[in-house]
């Protein structure tokens, strides 16, 4: 199927091509070969449970769910390991120099193919994706484009077929516009057809997108946009979402530079995702530290309940700092703590955490050929808590060729589920420029993963494998070779 | 100081040079021949006419007295004359001071002034200087070199001779960015003495259409020139702060062609690529190699947060984005489906892969996902569907709802039904990555069975009925802001 894509996508390709004056475009094609090991319901008689800790029922220790109508009582326990294959095969190109002054025509397309294997990777069975299919024109002032493609911004991407307008205004003000058939997010086809049957209170029919967005250039060191955007059903009866965002950036106080952000829900009446950060460099030090305050909370579209149960956000506090200690030598630490809201719920004994700690130091060091790379990190969420460390050594054998050998080891608590898993590997990759602007990768790794506490659990070895194709062509405007 | 005497000055600099130049060479020994050469035209016999052949003496007139027997032979055959760059000549020179009713003899440029006759020293500057008055405060700044001095390209000077030629007090570190182009407009002569129109096309990616350079006489044999390695400083404007997002609009074929091509440009700016790079030459077409810019990520991008960060710079100033990155860039790594691997312990450094061919989650990012995903910074949905991504993947591992709730995979929490709350409030995307509508309205309904309200306690029904009333409908009989009805 890919291959029918990929040949499908080209051909439709080629008389824009041919009628270019140039282009330029890549082909990227990817393979994977991922195992997992599901996990399943497992039966056991009520009469082999029996009260564990806190009088709760247990089977060979492991908690068990029974069901007094049944007179059964179940429990995950581990399932047979299952492999998948992934293939992906993306198409990007843009051609130009059509006879009109700024007149050009970008693509992006992606085919996939479930390849083998048991488990069914997600949207593998979607074989085909146009991400970006639109012609652009290009004017001293004026942008426009018309069909499939992506706004993205404050409010995160969104993407549609229709027309956009950009409008540079003046030197310090562009003004920009959209309209069209709304997307799913990360879906690239109308919700409709993308969500058919997987959920419920779906209309069935698009929803309308119009958006706009204002960007200033407040003096030389500040940028401010704003941006609103509303999503609507084809008949008008009712909302996807109505929200709105304000970006800005100022090195105004060089040299700390501020940049900030939020989003606000219009349907909901509250701010969702906002953030302040300052980068201050110390050059004399070679030292880099950032401080960033930011809230969160989901974001919902409004045909489905979730938004409606009121999500609470956190707010957290990060420090963050890059230091260049030595030629070669760079190192680098987070280190962030966040509340979250009160949840104005009643929780039945102690109530859950409401506040995590996340901590994170690496390291890289470069000498020559080689570079060695190792991390360590810590996050200790209410929902879940993990430990992990991380290193790899890469050579690059030539200039056009490097070689890595990496490793991995963490734990993991799943704090709603007994246990926990322990999980140690490594692997081997590469990545070698076999032509110009033609690029193969792959690499194989292993893993061991254990359980401790989780009597269904099994431990097993698993495999990952990836090999990747990246090609290259066309060139840019004025160049004589490509890059 | 007057035009002649300017020109003499010329003629005995020029001297100078010369016989400085035969001085370099293996020295005649004057002294010893004093008693023996009463003038020094019984040798020099070429100098008053300017006839070079007979500047010095031919060996047979020294084998009058070396001649094997009485004295051992000689071989010397007077010094290799080595070019200048000197306006004079010795006829010209004299005839000058004759005309003047003067005499000038040779002593008197090439001997120190009290010392022996034959004490015979090669005329320097500062003889000429001795008689003819420097206008100038400072020699190689402001006096009037073509006045003493012929053009490079006339001469026929070798490497290492033009590799000598002093470098003026002017030409300091700021003078090819803020004072070359006024001078060599003001003083073209100043420059062809030391330089000829090879040194301009070595920089200049647009010498052919400059009034100045076009004027510079070209190198011809025999002179040689070294190469010149093109020089680019950066001038003030580059290095401010904005330059990076603000040189767009200063930007014009005038303003960029002295030191770019549209390499240069597009270096960075990805097709197609905006008007003015058209304008610019390209590098194969043009002489000078423009200052080869490379692609460099922004200093922004070299923050060990910006991969989160960026974000906010992207939706505050998309143009700047765009400008550099395809749209398609950012599908490197926000693909979604199908994370590409990375080296574990350097997630996504986009700095470091300009091009791309990162993703986003370092390696084993699917094993470990669980506590990231828990404790999420950024909005996961942005780039994978919740129910097409997450929860497809979550039910193909067994991790699916089945019918009524109980406590199920979450074992750890025999009450999950009671202590459920407050995560779903605090997590509620990680629900719904396993958890269908259907299952919460099991309870958050009118017509669930405990009919738990969900909403907190700031929920504005009014507002988002106004928005989407159709929602309401999911779990409420009728219009719930009417009390009648549910």
């Amino acid at each position: 199927m890919t291959v029918r894509t990929v040949f499908a996508g080209l051909l439709l390709l080629w008389p824009c091509a041919s009628a270019a004056q140039d282009f330029r475009g890549e082909l990227r094609s990817n393979g994977r070969y991922i195992e997992v090991r599901p996990i399943r319901l497992d039966t056991v008689a009520r009469d082999l449970v029996s009260p564990g800790v806190g009088g709760r029922l247990e089977f060979e220790g492991q908690p068990v769910f029974c069901n007094a109508s049944t007179g059964t009582c179940t429990r995950y326990v581990s399932a047979p390991v299952e492999h998948a294959v992934l293939l992906t095969q993306d198409v990007a190109f843009t051609a130009w120099g059509f006879g009109v002054t700024g007149l050009s025509a970008t693509v992006l397309l992606r085919g996939r193919a479930d390849a083998g294997g048991g488990f069914d990777w997600p949207r593998a069975d979607d074989p085909f994706d146009a991400i970006l299919a639109y012609a652009e024109l290009n004017r001293e002032r004026w942008r426009v484009r018309v069909g499939r493609q992506q706004t993205a911004g404050g409010l995160g991407f969104s993407s549609y077929d229709g027309a956009s307008a950009l409008y540079d205004a003046t030197d310090w003000l562009r003004i920009d516009a959209y309209a069209g058939r709304s997307l799913a997010r990360a879906l690239y086809e109308p919700r409709n057809e993308a969500l058919r049957g997987v959920e419920a209170f779906l209309p069935d029919e698009g929803a309308v997108i119009v958006g706009g967005a204002v960007e200033a250039d407040v003096g030389a060191t500040t940028t401010v946009a704003g941006r609103y955007q509303r999503e609507i059903w084809w008949d008008r009866s009712a909302l996807v979402s109505e929200r709105a965002s304000v970006d800005a950036r100022t090195s105004h106080f060089a040299p700390v530079r501020l940049a900030a952000a939020f989003d606000y829900d219009f349907a909901f009446g509250r701010i969702g995702k906002a953030h302040i950060t300052a980068a201050l460099p110390v050059p004399g030090r070679a030292l880099a530290v950032e401080a960033t305050v930011r809230r969160y909370v989901p974001y919902f579209e409004l045909w489905t309940i979730w938004g409606y149960f009121s999500p609470v956000g956190y707010h957290e506090a990060e420090v963050a700092a890059d230091w260049q200690a030595r030629p070669g030598l760079s190192v680098r630490g987070t280190a962030a703590w966040r509340d979250y809201e009160d949840t104005e719920t009643v929780v039945v004994l102690d109530p859950l955490e409401d506040s995590s700690l996340r901590v994170e130091v690496a390291a890289r060091w470069t000498r020559d050929s080689w570079s060695l790379d190792a991390s360590y990190a810590q996050e200790r969420g209410f929902g879940a808590t993990m430990s992990a460390a991380d290193a790899a050594i890469s050579r690059a054998l030539s200039p056009r060729a490097t070689l890595t050998a990496s490793g991995s080891a963490f734990q993991q608590i799943e704090e709603f589920r007994i246990g926990d898993g322990f999980v140690i590997g490594g692997g081997l990759s590469a990545d070698v420029e076999v032509l110009d602007r033609t690029h193969v990768n792959g690499g194989v790794t292993l893993y061991r993963q254990t359980f401790d506490n989780r009597p269904g659990g099994a431990d097993w070895n698993q495999m990952r494998a990836w090999l990747g194709l990246r090609f290259g062509f066309g060139r840019d405007a004025g160049l004589g070779s490509g890059s | 100081m007057n035009a002649r005497a300017v020109a003499t000055l010329v003629m005995l600099a020029g001297l100078a040079a010369w016989a400085g130049a035969a001085g370099r060479q293996e020295d005649f020994p004057h002294a010893e021949h004093q008693r023996l050469f009463p003038l020094c035209t019984g040798c020099h016999e070429g100098v008053p006419t300017g006839d070079r052949a007979d500047f010095y003496p031919e060996p047979a007139q020294c084998a009058g007295c070396h001649d094997g027997q009485e004295l051992a032979r000689v071989a010397w055959t007077g010094p290799d004359r080595e070019p200048d760059n000197v306006r004079f000549e010795h006829p010209g020179h004299a005839a000058e001071v004759a005309r003047q009713g003067e005499e000038l003899d040779c002593v008197e440029c090439h001997v120190d002034p009290g010392a022996p006759r034959m004490q015979v020293e090669p005329a320097v500057a500062e003889r000429c200087l001795a008689c003819h008055e420097h206008e100038a405060e400072s020699h190689y700044v402001d006096a009037q070199c073509g006045r003493c001095h012929i053009p490079l390209a006339t001469t026929a000077f070798d490497v290492e001779r033009v590799l000598a030629l002093p470098l003026p007090d002017d030409h300091d570190g700021g003078f090819v960015l803020d004072r070359h182009g006024d001078l060599a407009a003001a003083e073209p002569a100043r420059c062809a003495t030391c330089h000829t129109r090879e040194r301009c096309t070595a920089c200049h990616v647009d010498a052919a259409g400059v009034t100045e350079i076009a004027a510079m006489p070209d190198a011809e044999p025999p002179l040689e020139l070294p190469s010149f390695p093109a020089h680019y400083p950066i001038p003030a404007s580059h290095e401010r702060l904005d330059w990076l997002s603000t040189h767009g609009t200063a930007a014009t074929r005038q303003s960029c062609t002295t030191c770019h091509t549209r390499d240069d440009c597009t270096a960075c700016h990805v097709a197609p690529a905006p008007a003015p790079v058209g304008a610019l030459p390209a590098r194969a077409d043009v002489q000078a190699p423009g200052a080869r810019l490379v692609r460099r990520a922004p200093p922004s991008h070299a923050s060990p947060m910006f991969e989160r960060a960026h974000g906010t710079d992207a939706a505050a100033d998309r143009g700047a984005c765009e400008s550099c990155h395809q749209r398609n860039y950012c599908e490197d790594c926000h693909r979604g489906e199908d994370e590409r691997e990375t080296t574990t312990a350097e997630p996504a450094r986009v700095a470091a892969v300009p091009e791309g061919g990162a993703s986003f989650h370092p390696a084993d990012f699917m094993l470990r996902h669980g506590a990231p995903a828990w404790n999420r910074r950024l909005e996961c949905s942005n780039c994978h569907d919740t129910r097409r991504f997450c929860r497809d993947c979550h039910e193909g591992l067994g991790m699916q709802t089945f019918g009524r709730l109980g406590q199920g995979f979450h074992d750890a929490e025999p009450l999950w039904l009671l202590r459920h709350p407050q995560a779903a409030r605090q997590g509620l995307e990680s629900c719904t990555s396993c958890h269908t509508q259907q299952d919460c309205m099991q309870c958050h309904s009118t017509v669930g069975s405990f009919q738990v309200n969900p909403h907190g306690r700031d929920f504005d029904a009014r507002r988002a009925q106004k928005r989407n009333a159709a929602i309401c409908l999911a779990c409420h009989l009728g219009n719930p802001l009417n009390r009648r009805s549910q």
